[in-house]
């Protein structure tokens, strides 16, 4: 499928290749998850956009480069609601401006097509002129030439010196990187943020305009340029990021933590670029069809635009996709539900991304399945005709089933001739076909519940939606039976038939009526109901819902308003509950829980407290009132010398020690208060030692003497 | 009775004259006991007062007297001249294992304190 370019090297091949299988897994995931239908840009969408342009007293939309996007987007959108007199006006009368503002001031007037392009010309000419030569980072580039290219034939002064031409070109190859992106700047750093980055893409249009330029000026190098630049979109198109499900998109530097903007933005810069290069190059650019069709599928369900730039973004991309060369995305839109009664084809809408009809590509039915039954295809290998002036195809697909249901499509769209649109392999897609379901021999009745005699009974017709009314005491039964017919002449069995009844408190009871032998019918035996009626008598009213997603007319019918006369409850049953009146009710907020939370336990009385903190204190006393009665002293105590020194840090030591306990149970933690342990332990150790081994000497001495 | 009386008395006034030769220091150490356990008697009047709330500072509390008291004990052995076990035993080196005993049990208690 994906040949590869001349002059490529082998390992791009291979790069290739893995791409090519990587690709094919994601659309063979894509055929099978059941993703929903993509849709085009809306009509109700297009306004939105539109709505975010707000032009100001003169006429812009704030900066240059938002009023360039403004009319640039309604341009897109066909709106004509642009006041481009007024802007064309005032921007020829801007002078020394920047080669940004040129840029955009010549990308105003073209779009505008404005008459005084010359005068225009002549304005800027000369600053894009110094900014291709002064130009040192890929945008400044991209600004200069792209201007200089586009107003070529506006004046006969434009062209661009061929030396100069050849410093950008040099330049342009300076700043690429191998794995595909692009350096921001000669000044930038591997490091920088913006080098990371896919900022690039400018250089596509800049190379694709300098490529154009050279071939006027005819120059040597156009074979080897035209590989490299090839290479290097390719590989750019490597760097194309997943987000499931077939959705592709490239994102801004990884540094970027703005998400939106970022993607759309580098996005639409890749889009316009490889556009403006494949316009220019003489073979194709060779990209892969799924990948493209990803690029749709981010642009499209991105949701919609949160700001001006993005909504410009978004839908210059879109408009680049209609009409891209290496493939163009197409969009599938099978209809989804079919009516037997009408009797219409299934009819297929294939739309560019934009919405515009795409009249030269075959769509082909490759198989239809009934979902639900494990059946062979229905249908298969049809192929459908293009019905004039609507942009759509149709098929006479209900010819060929069997009857009423639910059947999954697959669909291929083949371009024809040389056209090169893709629809992101086979489109699956579901179609329902419903039709009206026939309902007959309503019988309603009230039976004895003894002898089964009815007490009353009546058959309602259903075209007339009749009620009735009746009574019924306990001691009875009521008796419903119905038949639904589908067209095709036999019984239907629906997914959904309920009796309701409703009694005029809004309590309500559903009971399944059950399908018995060619229709539906149930019996309801009030007296072993009694209970669970909650012992309620008075008015209910008697509903019948049927519905089914292949029945065009489901319906809640009300058959009847039933006057029911149940017994007294007995002493101690609950009362029903009330139900609220109003619906909404339900979704109001409900009561607010009062959260209580842990008491704090009861704490003592604080003088007592205190009190006793006063009496565990007092045999401290006790303990230093009977030293002294004992004649304790301290005369021994060495106070001069070395010796004095090390019974005082002793001492002092152990002294430390218990005031460090008391701040580590006041605040610090116990891993502070270990390297403290740790460094006072050393500390009360040595002086420790030495005292106390003078004492042993002492009292060796002592024994000896 | 009365010469249960008369017994106890006698005995009372034997223990208090053995006690007497007693060395001074040994008696330090008694006193230092007796100060323990009466802060322990104090704690656990007060814990019956107005209940065990924080447990753990209760504990705490009282292990720390009794810790302490026992350490005391223990150094009071060691240090006793007419105790045959110990004789090797220079008392310095036991007063630095009470000490060092008495600084471990305080950082644990410290830490249990809370």
């Amino acid at each position: 499928m994906a040949n590869t370019a001349p002059g490529a090297s082998p390992p791009v091949v291979a790069y290739l290749r893995w791409l090519l299988l990587g690709w094919l897994l994601a659309a063979v995931c894509q055929m099978v998850t059941a993703s929903t239908v993509l849709q085009p840009l809306s009509d109700g969408d297009k306004e939105a956009i539109a709505g975010y342009f707000v032009a100001d007293a003169d006429g812009f939309y704030g900066s240059l480069q938002e009023t360039y996007h403004a009319v640039k987007a309604l341009e897109i959108l066909e709106r004509s609601d642009v006041e481009s007199q007024k802007i064309c006006e005032a921007v020829v009368k801007s002078s020394s401006i920047s080669v940004e503002d040129a840029f955009y001031v010549v990308k105003i007037t073209e779009v505008l097509q404005c008459p005084q392009g010359a005068e225009v010309a002549k304005v800027v000419v000369p600053i894009l002129q110094a900014g291709v030569v002064n130009a040192n980072s890929l945008l400044e580039l991209h600004y200069s030439v792209g201007a200089l290219a586009t107003i070529k034939g506006w004046s006969s002064n434009s062209a661009v010196h061929k030396d100069a031409l050849s410093d950008v070109f040099t330049l342009l190859k300076e700043l690429a990187r191998p794995d595909g992106t692009w350096h921001y700047s000669k000044s930038d750093s591997e490091s920088s943020v913006k080098a990371a980055g896919l900022f690039p893409p400018f250089s596509f249009p800049t190379t694709a305009i300098v490529l154009q330029l050279f071939w006027q000026s005819q120059n040597v190098c156009m074979i080897a340029c035209i590989g490299s630049v090839k290479t290097a979109a390719i590989k750019l198109f490597g760097n194309l990021e997943s987000h499931g499900q077939g959705v592709f998109y490239f994102s801004e530097s990884k540094d970027e933590t703005s998400q939106g903007g970022g993607a759309l933005a580098a996005t639409w810069a890749v889009l316009r670029g490889s556009a403006a290069l494949a316009a220019v190059l003489p073979v194709n650019l060779k990209v892969e069809k799924e990948k493209v069709f990803g690029i749709a599928n981010f642009l499209l369900r991105t949701g919609l635009a949160l700001s001006p730039t993005e909504a410009f973004y978004q839908l210059d991309s879109l408009s680049v996709l209609e009409d891209y060369r290496p493939a163009v995305p197409i969009i599938v839109q099978p209809s989804s539900i079919l009516s037997l009664n009408s009797n219409n084809n299934l009819e297929v809408a294939v739309t560019t991304v934009l919405g515009k009809p795409v009249p030269q590509v075959e769509v082909a039915l490759v198989s239809a399945h009934h979902i639900g039954a494990d059946s062979p295809p229905v249908w298969s290998s049809q192929n459908f005709n293009y019905i004039e002036d609507s942009g759509k195809y149709g098929c006479d697909f209900l010819s060929a089933i069997s009857g009423l249901g639910k059947y999954k499509l697959r669909l291929e769209v083949k371009p024809k001739e040389h056209s090169s649109y893709t629809s992101g392999g086979l489109v699956t897609s579901s179609v329902t076909v419903v039709s009206a379901i026939t309902v007959s021999n309503v019988q309603l009745a009230v039976l004895d519940s003894d002898s089964g005699i009815p007490d009353f009974s009546a058959v309602l017709d259903f075209e007339k939606q009749e009620k009735t009314s009746l009574s019924a005491n306990h001691l009875q039964k009521l008796h419903l039976s119905f038949e639904l017919t589908s067209p095709s002449g036999s019984s239907f069995k629906p997914q959904q038939v309920f009796l309701k009844l409703v009694h005029e408190t809004h309590v309500e009871h559903l009971y399944l009526v059950k399908s018995s032998g060619k229709g539906f019918e149930l019996t309801l035996d009030f007296l072993g109901l009694v209970e669970k009626l909650q012992y309620l008598s008075g008015t209910y009213s008697v509903v019948l819902i049927v519905g089914d997603e292949t029945m065009e007319n489901s319906f809640v019918w009300t058959l009847a308003s039933l006057d029911l006369d149940l017994p007294e409850a007995p002493e101690g049953t609950a009362l029903p509950p009330t139900v609220p009146v109003e619906v909404n009710a339900r979704f109001a907020p409900k009561p607010e829980i009062a959260h209580i939370f842990r008491q704090p336990e009861k704490r003592p009385p604080i003088l007592l407290s205190n009190v006793f903190l006063g009496l565990t204190l007092l045999p401290l006393i006790g303990f230093f009132v009977g030293l002294r009665y004992l004649g304790a002293n301290i005369k021994l105590f060495p106070t001069t010398g070395l010796l004095g020194v090390a019974a005082f840090s002793f001492h002092g030591a152990i002294a430390s020690i218990l005031l460090l306990y008391f701040l580590f149970w006041l605040k610090l933690d116990l891993f502070t208060t270990l390297k403290v342990l740790g460094f006072l332990a050393l500390l009360t150790l040595l002086p420790g030692h030495s005292i106390l081994s003078y004492l042993a000497d002492l009292s060796t001495k002592q024994k000896t003497s | 009775m009365g010469s249960t009386i008369t017994d106890a008395q006698a005995l009372v006034t034997a223990l208090r004259s053995a006690y007497a030769s007693t060395p001074i220091k040994l008696k330090i150490i008694d006193l230092y006991v007796v100060f323990s356990l009466a802060t322990v008697l104090v704690q656990v009047i007060y814990m019956s007062l107005v209940g065990s709330f924080p447990f753990n500072a209760f504990l705490s509390g009282i292990l720390s007297c009794i810790g302490s008291a026992v350490l005391a004990v223990c150094l009071r052995m060691q240090v006793n001249k007419e105790n045959k076990e110990f004789k090797n035993l220079p008392p310095e080196r036991a007063f630095a294992d009470f000490v060092l005993c008495n600084l471990v049990l305080h950082l644990i208690i410290m830490n249990f304190l809370g």
